[in-house]
């Protein structure tokens, strides 16, 4: 019998389907590698299995016992959890995070120092690690603290450990050092789920994997049975071979922006770009390959360390946001909930933001001229429902999306960035995103697009520029890819 | 226990210089009763930091600690003064009482999920109103000239000789009996701190919040536990209060929270919540109280001494947030 079973596990969050029935099962000792781009419903499921959502329907049973009770009844039935972000408290010892919530006691009910010290060194040693049980875990570096928490999850008679990206802080060295903590949890019959989308990672440490896509099931099996761009073509979802492309009626005009050797250290190096008129530039590539930090440099957000930006033939030095926006450029961030919107005012006032000098008489706002133009802007992106006054956090997430593209576009850019402009965004407004890029674009606004959305990529781009790990690894005319080309070259750029 | 010295060196060798400095400096700073006016102006106002570092620690912060301290002194005169209870029993209400409004504070940051600093600035205002309410100086006039002679009550603004002790062959300054309930109330909150498993919850929660939640910890609890901790440091403070003047006034420790506040972040206790101790805050106190006063002897006036305190305070806060961030830089 299996170790762990969900069945038909699925989980709605208003309209949204996060999760769609989905049966994972897991036996003693197997190491699981879950794969899916963003929102494909990993979040969804991790949050599941150790119980800080509870399914819609659907059930999570650990060797016959159901589960219930949230976090703490799901630690009982033996599930842990390794999140991205550290779960250790960084000013106590290791010895008093591994046994948080249930460290040894003595006479009086009083902690038992010496008792848990003792125990913390025998968990260590039996883990054939090196970490002093009397360290402050904030002293230790990174990949001994996610080895505590390894540790802790231990401590609890953790019989499944999900591991969400455990690498994602960790230099190569390390990432082997994790690997071989992996591989005897496994030994000693524990299983772990490991959560991840750097491919080489998961072909060296995995068994078997689950693709998700959309919060279904796409594929499940042995590691050893595909490879890496059947892994990302699963991944990314089928090409539409007879999609019209938006891009090809266009003409393209002169270069507006360009970047020589753009670097910014710890993210990403040697980044020549060029962008011109009346054109689309698609930034693809895994997660990870340090796309939005190139944009964050373009807009003024982030400094680079090296590297130069042109702009209309001149170079610049865009010091902030605000400077960025006075030479033209507008960027829809990709986390719009926290960068882009506010969420507890009126479309109006969202959309209105960036361009209120616009409307100004003398020091009062002309308020004829903004509804004016606010109504406009929701007929054009076809904003549901078509309220000025309809707070912002109450919209679905794709007419959020065009909320904010509807901010952007009131301050007349020259050069529009959107990040990811459509994850979490329903097909129909997905369409309507696409028109109005289409609509800049014959206007002559220069468009950047990042976008791991390949059907996308293939959709709206005049180029492709596939990153991979802070390089550009390859340049492409969009008009002569194919797709399964693409999803190759994506995959590819992860094995080099 | 080492540590809990090791991380209050900085504090410690700061109130040992201070003290030097105003005893070369300032006349008549270097006394006995100046060492006397010291432990009684100051020891009632640590227990206060105590409690306020805990709530610190658990990345809150209690505004209504002043309005506590009223409370527990209008009680306890209420209590002797109408009801004629006895002393102790008298006192055990007040520390009751104050107790539950630091325990409403917890419930209402847990329950009501405000902000600890929008809670406890409602709690200030609406404690001290009930103070006002509930005064007994105002319902019968009478009683406002009156001074409560209660034995235990007294003896707690009292002092006492250790001179006795020591078989009075060497000279020593009187120890107000204030100072030795801190010394107690530092020893029981220490153990707590450093040896129960709600210390080390706290201490958790503090370092990381989300750990807690997702280790199971009762973190609700915890809170609304923390805040009633606090709210009966500051009702003992109000008590022993009451015992130095023998009355209650509807005023007392108004302003408190900010010289609380100060002294605890003086003494360690990080905003970012989960460091700090049990004798920081004290130290931070103590060592307000010798600049204080060194500058009262020195002949600096009373508003300097308030834009001190802020200075200090700003100064405490600008070097806890050096030290984070040269931890965070690593």
């Amino acid at each position: 019998m299996s170790m762990l079973q969900a069945r038909k596990i699925s989980k709605r969050f208003g309209n949204f389907e996060a999760l769609k029935a989905l049966d994972f099962t897991l036996q003693a000792g197997e190491v699981r590698a879950v794969i899916g781009s963003n929102g494909a419903g990993k979040t969804t499921m991790i949050k599941i299995l150790t119980g800080a959502h509870a399914p819609t329907t659907g059930e999570v049973i650990v060797d016959g016992e159901r589960l219930g009770g949230g976090p703490a009844g799901h630690i009982e039935g033996g599930i842990a959890c390794i999140y991205q972000h550290s779960s250790l408290s960084p000013n106590l010892s290791v010895a008093e995070n591994l046994f948080l919530g249930h460290h040894p006691r003595g006479p009086f009910g009083l902690i038992d120092r010496k008792a848990m010290m003792a125990k913390a060194q025998a968990l260590i040693s039996a883990n054939a690690t090196q970490i002093s049980p009397h360290a402050l875990v904030g002293s230790l570096p990174t990949v001994k603290q996610k080895e505590v928490e390894i540790l802790k999850a231990l401590a609890l008679d953790a019989r499944v450990i999900l591991m969400d990206e455990p690498t994602a802080w960790l230099s190569f060295p390390e990432v082997e050092r994790l690997h071989d903590t992996i591989r005897r949890l496994s030994a000693r019959g524990v299983a772990v789920v490991y959560i991840s989308h750097i491919m080489n990672e998961i072909f060296r440490v995995c068994e078997t994997a689950t693709i998700l896509r959309d919060g279904a099931l796409v594929w499940e099996g042995a590691v050893a049975d595909t490879d890496r761009a059947q892994v990302v073509g699963h991944m990314l979802g089928p090409g539409q071979a007879d999609t019209e492309r938006l891009s090809a009626k266009c003409e393209i005009g002169d270069e507006i922006l360009a970047t020589k050797g753009l670097r910014r250290n710890g993210a990403f190096e040697d980044i020549n770009l060029t962008l011109r008129k009346g054109e689309i530039l698609c930034l693809t590539g895994l997660i990870g390959s340090k796309r939005t930090e190139v944009v964050r440099c373009l807009f003024g957000a982030d400094q680079p360390d090296g590297g130069t930006i042109t702009l209309r033939g001149k170079t610049v030095k865009l010091a902030s946001p605000r400077q960025a926006i006075e030479q033209g450029i507008a960027l829809v961030p990709e986390d719009r909930r926290a960068e882009g919107l506010f969420l507890s005012h009126t479309i109006t006032d969202n959309v209105l933001a960036a361009a209120l000098p616009k409307f100004l008489r003398h020091i009062l706002l002309r308020k004829p001229a903004m509804k004016k133009t606010v109504d406009a802007t929701i007929k054009r992106l076809n904003i549901q429902p078509p309220d000025p006054e309809k707070i912002v956090g109450t919209l679905s997430g794709g007419n959020q999306q065009k909320v904010l593209l509807g901010k952007w576009l009131e301050t007349d850019p020259d050069i529009v960035i959107l990040d990811e402009p459509t994850v979490g965004v329903d097909v129909g407004a997905k369409n309507d995103i696409y028109r109005v890029m289409h609509e800049l674009k014959a206007r002559g606004v220069a468009i950047l697009v990042v976008s791991s959305d390949v059907e996308e990529v293939q959709l709206i781009a005049d180029r492709i520029v596939i990153m991979s790990d802070g390089r550009i690894v390859r340049e492409l005319d969009a008009a002569h890819v194919s797709h399964e080309e693409l999803v190759a070259e994506i995959s590819g750029a992860t094995a080099a | 226990m080492p540590r809990l010295f090791a991380s209050n060196l900085v504090i410690v060798l700061l109130t040992i210089a201070m003290f030097g400095f105003f005893s070369l400096t300032a006349d008549r700073f270097f006394s006995f009763s100046n060492v006397e006016t010291l432990l009684i102006g100051y020891s009632f106002l640590a227990i206060v930091a105590v409690g306020q570092g805990l709530v610190i620690m658990a990345r809150g912060i209690d505004l209504s600690v002043g309005s506590i301290v009223a409370l527990a002194a209008m009680v306890l005169f209420d209590a002797i003064m109408i009801f004629d209870m006895s002393g102790l029993s008298a006192i055990a209400l007040a520390l009751v009482a104050t107790t539950l409004a630091g325990a409403l504070n917890g419930a209402l940051i847990v329950y009501l999920r405000l902000q600890p600093f929008v809670a406890t600035l409602a709690t200030l205002a609406a404690y001290r109103g009930l103070v006002f309410a509930i005064s007994g100086r105002q319902l019968f006039p009478e009683l406002s000239s009156k001074a409560i002679r209660d034995p235990h009550v007294r003896w707690l603004g009292d002092f006492v000789e250790i001179e006795a002790w020591f078989g009075n062959i060497i000279s020593l300054p009187w120890i107000p009996s204030s100072f030795f309930v801190l010394l107690i109330y530092c020893a029981m909150v220490s153990l707590l701190l450093w040896r129960t498993q709600w210390g080390l919850n706290l201490r958790t929660y503090g370092g990381n919040p989300e750990a807690a939640h997702l280790a199971g910890l009762n973190t609700k609890w915890l809170l609304i536990s923390v805040y009633a901790l606090c709210g009966f440091s500051a009702g003992l403070a109000g008590v022993i209060l009451v015992g130095r003047f023998t009355t209650a006034t509807e005023a007392l420790g108004s302003g408190m929270e900010l010289t609380a506040i100060a002294a605890a972040i003086i003494g360690g206790i990080g905003l970012q919540g989960g460091t700090g101790g049990v004798m920081g805050p004290v130290f931070g106190a103590f060592l307000l109280g010798i600049i204080l006063i060194g500058l009262t002897l020195m002949g600096t006036s009373q508003f300097y001494q308030q834009i001190l305190t802020g200075v200090i305070l700003i100064a405490a806060v600008g070097y806890d947030r050096f030290v984070a961030n040269k931890r965070a830089a690593k």
